[in-house]
């Protein structure tokens, strides 16, 4: 072994822990970063026979060298973050959708649809006490026109919140795409880096943040080959493989329920045209709001119209006006917007045409009035089934939050436990700093003393007895 | 389990939006008085609250049209006094006229006392609340009684809604008051078809009729006795109802208040509670933040 073998050990550990140490910066300067994973350099040592580093032949030297740069990063816990954070996504976005509609149909609020209600059974109280009062009836086909108009604008402003979510569904489809594009190019630049044999760490940080924001936004499954690239798929189907993306497009088809409503029915599919199955991310959300949610609120609000026009109606059809007119409607749906609430043309404008009067009795009977009023305590009346409504709703908002809640709660933790894997701790990067420096300076002293030794050689050697 | 920085940050971050979010409901609560504002908050007790307000509002409502009653009542009420003394009037001047000192033109004078008696019943059947007749039933008519004394109303009956399943008769048909008509016999026809009679009788010095009118008007007073009788118990009725609901609606309020209100003296205690404990957070963070390796290096 030549007495320079020692130098050359000295160097492996100057480069070796110069190396730490440049990976330790990188660790720290990242702290913040997101999606960055630390890394941690495996140093090993250098087997005697390999090769030298400057001299590159074979030495029988020792030595450190740094064997690779690993990404500490736990997969099964960063694809359960992922899982779990797509639930959550979905989750909060259909409770974004309820509490909207909750807000929309109201009920604590003064002046909601149920005053405006109680208000109309009111004023017929009010008329059953003048019959012969215009001021009266005008009154009642005031409150009437608040309530239509209450009506359809709780119908129109869930309308307008479909085709809010209509454009979401396009948005987020939109997303997913923009994202499959960037984890595709990425994909490529990882195998390109992998066949030089460098290390293509903040890429597969970059992929890796990119598929998380993409499983936010619909339900991913990611596959990592060996060659460094991955296959997501989304419902089995591949949207990334290879370094190339497959776009999904939203479809949109008439359906015969949701078309009573005048809603059309949103799918996702793919280029050869298979529908996917979305449950997870804010794509699922999205899809469920248009599909189910504000369907079937829609409805429920539809009925409440159908009922209020029906009972009101039968009641007043067998009453007499001050005119003595009979048989007149008092509520009417718009044949063409199902969901929009009028006053009917029988009465509107015409105050002595609402019956206060019960056909066939005095012209100033006032029991047809009476019973009309009285339709606010009914059981089974109209205010009765707006409560219900009410109650059905926010029991819906409440369950879905406390879902939505408990998945978010949820996504944080994995994603913390993910984190406690990957991400910097500066106390610790701190503390193999100082490691490392005391290393590099070690080295460092390694090279000095042998410098030392062999200076001892060449100037004293052969000086004996001199 | 390693503790990282970007973990620390986010669990900190977490716990004082948490603290603050607390103390922002706690705020709430103390701001508005209620414990929940949307019905999703409490489903349950929302419904609750709903059907409150509803009965609430029923409940003013029935107030309105009591009060309404209590108007027809008691305008019933002055009529029929009214005519009661009329009438009370009308007996004395008959008795009077059975003075046989009395000359032609005393009795033409008693005789058109009665006349003028006849007329002021008249008057008190015409009565109107808001241009309306109130002895003429249901019908459209300006007057109960025309001026010969024919009834213009019908036999509907004004009812008002006392509570859901309360109607009280606030109207008396003209007829069942002040009899129906009857020109064949004439005194037991309406009160002014008989004082007529009676007026025409005194005038004529027919003793024979004006006695038998005597007995007439016994008739007619019993009658109006019983309309009186009938107008007190109404108007009895009226006022338990709203002695009822003033009751109720207190009850129905306390209720609401126990579903919905926040114990104001809770409140503020558990908002300064809160209050202390974001401080103690922010504090706590603070502290924690500042705990580095880093300060211990030289």
């Amino acid at each position: 072994m030549s007495h320079f073998a020692g130098l050359q050990t000295a160097v492996t550990g100057l480069h070796a822990h110069r190396r730490r140490i440049d990976i330790i910066s990188e660790n720290i300067v990242n702290v913040d970063t997101p999606g960055y994973h630390r890394q941690k350099v495996n140093l090993s040592a250098i087997d005697r026979s390999s090769v030298g580093v400057w001299t590159g032949s074979r030495h029988n030297t020792g030595g450190v060298e740094y064997e690779s740069i690993s990404r500490m990063r736990d997969a099964i816990l960063v694809n359960n973050a992922r899982v779990q954070t797509s639930e959550a996504e979905a989750r909060s976005a259909e409770t974004g959708v309820l509490e909207q509609l909750e807000t929309i149909v109201g009920g604590l609020e003064e002046g909601s649809l149920h005053d405006q209600l109680n208000e109309l059974w009111n004023a017929f109280d009010d008329l059953a006490s003048a019959p012969d009062d215009l001021a009266m009836r005008q009154g009642v086909l005031q409150r009437a026109e608040t309530v239509a108009q209450g009506f359809t604008r709780v119908t129109a402003s869930i309308d307008q919140l479909r085709s809010d979510q209509e454009a979401a569904v396009y948005d987020t489809v939109g997303k997913v795409n923009a994202l499959a594009d960037q984890i595709a190019a990425l994909d490529s630049e990882i195998l390109g880096t992998l066949n030089t044999d460098a290390h293509p760490n903040s890429l597969l940080d970059q992929r890796d943040q990119l598929v998380t924001e993409l499983a936010g936004t619909v339900n991913v499954q990611v596959n990592e080959l060996e060659n460094g690239q991955t296959e997501v798929t989304v419902d089995g189907q591949l949207i990334v493989s290879n370094g190339r993306s497959n776009h999904l497009t939203v479809q949109r088809t008439s359906d015969p329920v949701l078309g009573s409503l005048g809603y059309d029915r949103f799918s996702v599919v793919n280029a050869s045209n298979r529908e996917l199955r979305i449950n997870s991310g804010q794509l699922a959300g999205a899809l469920n709001a248009t599909q189910n949610i504000i369907p079937q609120q829609r409805e429920r609000i539809d009925s409440l119209i159908a009922d209020l026009t029906t009972q009101v109606n039968a009641l007043h059809n067998g009453g007499a006006g001050l005119d003595g007119s009979t048989g007149n409607d008092f509520f009417a749906v718009d044949p063409l917007h199902s969901g929009t609430l009028l006053v009917a043309n029988d009465v509107v404008n015409q105050p002595e045409k609402v019956a206060a009067a019960t056909a066939g009795a005095g012209v100033l009977d006032d029991s047809m009035a009476r019973s009309l009023a009285n339709l606010a305590e009914s059981p089974t009346g109209p205010t009765s089934n707006f409560v219900t409504a009410v109650g059905e709703l926010a029991a819906k908002v409440n369950t879905s939050r406390t879902r939505s809640d408990g998945a978010t709660a949820a996504g944080e933790r994995a994603q913390q436990l993910a984190n406690s894997a990957g991400g910097v701790s500066l106390d610790e990067e701190l503390v193999d700093l100082m490691t490392a420096q005391r290393s590099f300076e070690a080295s460092a002293r390694l090279v000095t003393a042998i410098d030392e030794m062999l200076q001892t050689l060449i100037t004293s050697t052969g000086r004996v007895g001199r | 389990m390693r503790v990282t920085d970007a973990n620390l940050a986010t669990l900190r971050t977490q716990w004082v939006a948490q603290s603050r979010a607390n103390m922002a409901e706690k705020e709430r609560q103390v701001a508005s008085g209620k414990q929940f504002e949307r019905a999703s908050e409490n489903p349950i007790d929302a419904t609750r609250v709903l059907r409150a307000d509803r009965r609430i509002a029923r409940i003013d409502q029935f107030g309105r049209n009591a009060a309404n009653a209590k108007l027809w009542v008691n305008t019933a009420d002055q009529a029929l006094q009214s005519a009661n003394n009329n009438l009370e009037r009308a007996r004395t001047l008959a008795i009077q006229s059975g003075n046989p000192a009395l000359n032609g033109e005393a009795r033409a004078a008693i005789a058109a006392d009665i006349h003028s008696m006849s007329e002021s019943l008249r008057t008190a059947a015409n009565t109107t609340v808001t241009g309306r007749a109130i002895f003429a039933g249901t019908a459209d008519a300006a007057q109960a009684f025309d001026e010969t004394g024919t009834y213009l109303g019908d036999d509907g009956i004004v009812r008002r809604t006392l509570d859901t399943h309360e109607t009280v008769q606030v109207s008396l048909q003209g007829p069942e008051v002040f009899g129906a008509s009857n020109p064949a016999d004439p005194l037991n026809g309406t009160v002014f078809e008989m004082l007529e009679t009676i007026a025409d009788a005194v005038e004529a010095d027919d003793q024979v009729t004006v006695r038998q009118g005597l007995d007439a008007i016994n008739t007619a007073s019993d009658r109006l006795g019983g309309a009186l009788g009938r107008i007190g118990a109404i108007s009895q009725q009226i006022d338990a109802a709203d002695v009822r609901h003033g009751g109720e609606v207190l009850q129905v309020q306390a209720n609401v208040s126990r579903i919905q209100d926040v114990d104001i003296a809770e409140a503020i205690i558990g908002m300064r509670s809160a209050e202390l404990s974001h401080q103690a957070t922010l504090q706590a963070t603070s502290r924690a933040l500042s705990q580095s390796l880093l300060d211990f290096l030289r």
